[in-house]
């Protein structure tokens, strides 16, 4: 593992409010917004989060709301 | 300790180095020891979760790469653009990294922002910073070139890993630093516990060179070695102190008992030199004098040769014989004698008796016992000689042996009991045998032969008269050679 | 007789060599075991007494050694301090052919000079049948006649007169025959020996006046017409 002198930082660019809300239309674009409860619920949080700058702790949300509507979609 | 050789040299050089102490020598072996181990025991621990921690990362990269790699060949770019999209969507992880670049460096897909510059090799792990939204992380990853000049990085954020080896590297160095002190604090206490013993072991044996035989090493019955070597060095002070009163016993006797002869020869010479008046007298006393001298002599051979037998450096001429003709050779000697004192001898011999040791010696002691009971009889007495095998199961590994039971009996003034007990003792003769020719050397003698032959001496009485009785363990029957027999017809 | 003395003590040589003189033998002397040894090997003697300690690196066992190696059968009677049974076998197996421990007394000695020098002019002829006066032994039938009279004896009468015949005219000592008859190595207390030789003496003396056998005052016993 060859350790470089003060390498310039890469930009990740899923942390950022633009992603999350790209997640959040990725959620109601399934069943055209007739979601489960606790699915919108989890992405009003997201949503919610990334807009007051928890960017992180946001996406954490959304990415769970897909992963459970991904488990009851075939 | 492993090489106090080395160390020898060093140690006389400089006194402060104290290496030629055992003590320091011990606990310094204990404290390395101790030390060695724990670090061997933190770095097992810490392979085992830090370690485990990074080549799980390395893995996780190395399976999503293959996963990756068939996307690629079934849908192309497009596909793994797509199943790129689909992961970062559903990292619930939130520690995935993904770079697509097509073959002018454009960005395709994924999560970063640009191909990071120091990523110029490919199928390499690298570790690299990356900016997050408010905190700067630090990640492993990996390239990977694609068909039609796309590359693929495929990378996880390693900062919440890194934070948990942080902390463990932390604690195990910790731990190193405790076990450190605890290994000085443990060398201190072996040395000190050590030199506690070696301490009181020298103490007390320094006493004892000083004179002090009545000092014993402290035992705290707790049965441990430490009072397995006190009683032992009791018990060797015991048989120490033991044997140094017989040696004063001895001594004062031979003092007393060689004395009197050397007295006499010098009080005949003496004599003769102020009064004998012609060739005659001078030349009787000379004789007288020399007599004595001889009987001096005769002393001393005797005391040579029980401290002989009894440092037990001839049981080596040990061989196997029939006792019977043996015996039958001494009776002979003595018959004639005994004849000539007016006794009866009478023997009780079986026809064989095979048997272990030194004939000669044997004789000798018989011979000894012989000479006293004719000795000691009065005019018309008996004196039996019987030797018998008696079966016993009194050996102490438990097997049945046999034992030779050899006793001379006569009927003269006997011993009392008290006289008995001291009868083997050097120059001990019973009041009654004082005026009767003799060194008191001849029991101690009989005795030192027979416990050459790990037998037993015991006297009894036989009113009138005394038992002699001499029980020696003997040789299985089956051992013993036939021509052991043939050898002394 | 010509006799070698290698003894390192002043007072035992000079009182060796004058008892020997006086018997009317040539004594050489040496006080060192070099002296001695090449006395041994460059002069001819009869007898070589031979102390078993000796200072100056060459001792007793080491004369005895070599000269036995070059061959040299000349008698060797060892003279020691050392009295144990082990020694004296160590000096009897170096080529010694007797060993009289110290202290000892002259006649002791003298008999067992004799005795050596005696057997060695008789073993070139085997004998079977020893004459002493009318005293006459069969070795082979085992059979004693003193004046044409048969005599019985005990076997061991038998070999208590044999050994006495082979000395004839020699001093015994009850040390000797203690040592030729019966084989035993040391010293009883009672006068065994004497008992012995009393009853050989009342068969073989006792019946036909004259004596045979005589008492050596402090010595021992001879055999002598």
């Amino acid at each position: 593992m060859p350790a470089l002198p003060s390498p310039k930082p890469v930009v990740i660019t899923s942390d950022s409010v633009a992603f999350c809300l790209r997640l959040s239309r990725v959620i109601e674009s399934y069943h055209n917004g007739a979601l489960p409860r606790a699915v919108s619920q989890l992405r009003e949080e997201g949503t919610d989060l990334c807009r007051h700058g928890l960017v992180r702790p946001g996406l954490i949300r959304l990415r769970r709301a897909i992963v459970s509507l991904k488990r009851t979609t075939p | 300790m492993s090489k106090p050789a080395a160390f020898a040299p060093a140690s006389r050089q400089s006194g402060l180095l104290g290496l030629r102490s055992v003590s320091l020598r011990f606990a310094l072996v204990y404290g390395t020891l101790f030390v060695c181990s724990a670090v061997l025991f933190l770095s097992f621990i810490w392979w085992g979760t830090v370690g485990l921690l990074e080549h799980r990362v390395e893995q996780a990269i190395t399976t999503d790469s293959r996963a990756l790699f068939n996307i690629w060949s079934e849908g192309g770019p497009t596909g793994l653009t797509m199943i790129i999209d689909d992961r970062l969507e559903q990292d619930i992880d939130d520690n995935a990294l993904y770079l697509l670049v097509n073959k002018d460096n454009k960005w395709v897909a994924g999560n970063l922002a640009e191909w990071p510059r120091q990523i110029t090799i490919n199928d390499h792990w690298f570790t690299m910073p990356v900016k997050r939204s408010y905190t700067e992380d630090m990640a492993k990853v990996r390239a990977y070139a694609l068909p039609n000049g796309y590359r693929l990085l495929i990378g996880r954020d390693i900062s919440g890993r890194t934070l948990l080896r942080k902390i463990v590297t932390d604690t195990l160095l910790w731990a190193c630093v405790m076990v450190t002190l605890l290994a000085i604090g443990g060398g201190w206490l072996v040395r000190r516990l050590f030199r506690h013993v070696i301490h009181s072991i020298s103490r007390t044996t320094q006493a004892i060179t000083h004179g002090d035989m009545s000092r014993r090493m402290p035992v705290q019955g707790s049965d441990d070695e430490l009072d397995e070597i006190a009683i032992t060095i009791n018990e060797m002070l015991e048989r120490i102190s033991r044997l140094m009163d017989g040696v004063r016993q001895v001594s004062n006797a031979i003092a007393h008992d060689l004395r009197t002869p050397i007295t006499r020869a010098r009080t005949q010479l003496e004599d003769a030199a102020l009064h004998a008046k012609n060739e005659d007298e001078l030349r009787a006393a000379i004789e007288q004098a020399v007599g004595n001298l001889d009987n001096v002599t005769s002393i001393c051979e005797a005391l040579l040769r029980i401290a002989q037998i009894e440092s037990g450096a001839r049981r080596s001429a040990f061989v196997l014989f029939d006792l019977i003709p043996a015996l039958q050779d001494v009776c002979e000697l003595y018959e004639a004698v005994a004849e000539e004192h007016g006794l009866r001898f009478v023997q009780h011999l079986p026809d064989h008796l095979p048997f272990f040791g030194d004939r000669a010696m044997f004789q000798q002691a018989v011979a000894n016992l012989l000479d006293n009971a004719i000795k000691f009889s009065p005019p018309h007495g008996t004196i039996t000689l019987s030797a018998k095998v008696l079966s016993t199961a009194r050996r102490t590994d438990g097997s049945r042996g046999k034992r030779l039971r050899l006793s001379v009996t006569d009927e003269g003034i006997g011993m009392s009991e008290a006289d008995m007990a001291r009868a083997s003792e050097r120059f001990f003769r019973a009041e009654q045998a004082r005026n009767t020719p003799g060194s008191g050397l001849g029991l101690s003698l009989v005795q030192a032969i027979v416990q050459l032959h790990d037998g037993k001496l015991q006297l009894a009485s036989n009113t009138p008269g005394l038992i002699t009785r001499i029980e020696i363990p003997l040789p299985d029957a089956e051992t013993v050679p036939a021509q052991s027999r043939a050898a002394h017809p | 007789m010509r006799i070698l003395l290698v003894e390192d003590d002043q007072t035992v040589r000079t009182f060796i060599a004058k008892g020997l003189s006086e018997s009317g033998h040539l004594v050489e002397q040496a006080e060192n075991g070099k002296d001695g040894l090449s006395l041994a090997t460059n002069e001819n003697f009869d007898i070589i007494i031979l102390d078993r300690m000796l200072p100056g690196g060459v001792d007793g066992i080491h004369i005895l050694e070599t000269l036995r190696r070059q061959n040299n059968v000349t008698p060797v009677l060892l003279l020691s301090a050392l009295a144990e049974v082990d020694e004296k076998v160590a000096g009897l197996k170096a080529g010694g052919d007797d060993y009289v421990t110290k202290p000892f007394s002259f006649s002791e000695l003298q008999a067992r000079l004799e005795a050596l020098v005696r057997r060695n002019r008789n073993e070139a002829q085997p004998q079977t049948r020893l004459m002493v006066g009318d005293l006459e032994i069969d070795l082979l039938a085992r059979g004693v006649k003193r004046a044409g009279q048969k005599i019985d004896l005990q076997p061991r009468e038998f070999r208590l007169l044999e050994f006495l015949m082979r000395h004839a005219g020699q001093v015994v000592t009850r040390t000797m025959l203690l040592e030729g008859v019966w084989d035993y190595h040391f010293d009883p207390q009672t006068n065994v020996i004497d008992v012995h030789v009393s009853r050989l003496r009342q068969k073989i003396d006792k019946p036909f006046g004259r004596p045979l056998v005589h008492t050596i005052r402090n010595a021992g016993y001879m055999l002598q017409e």
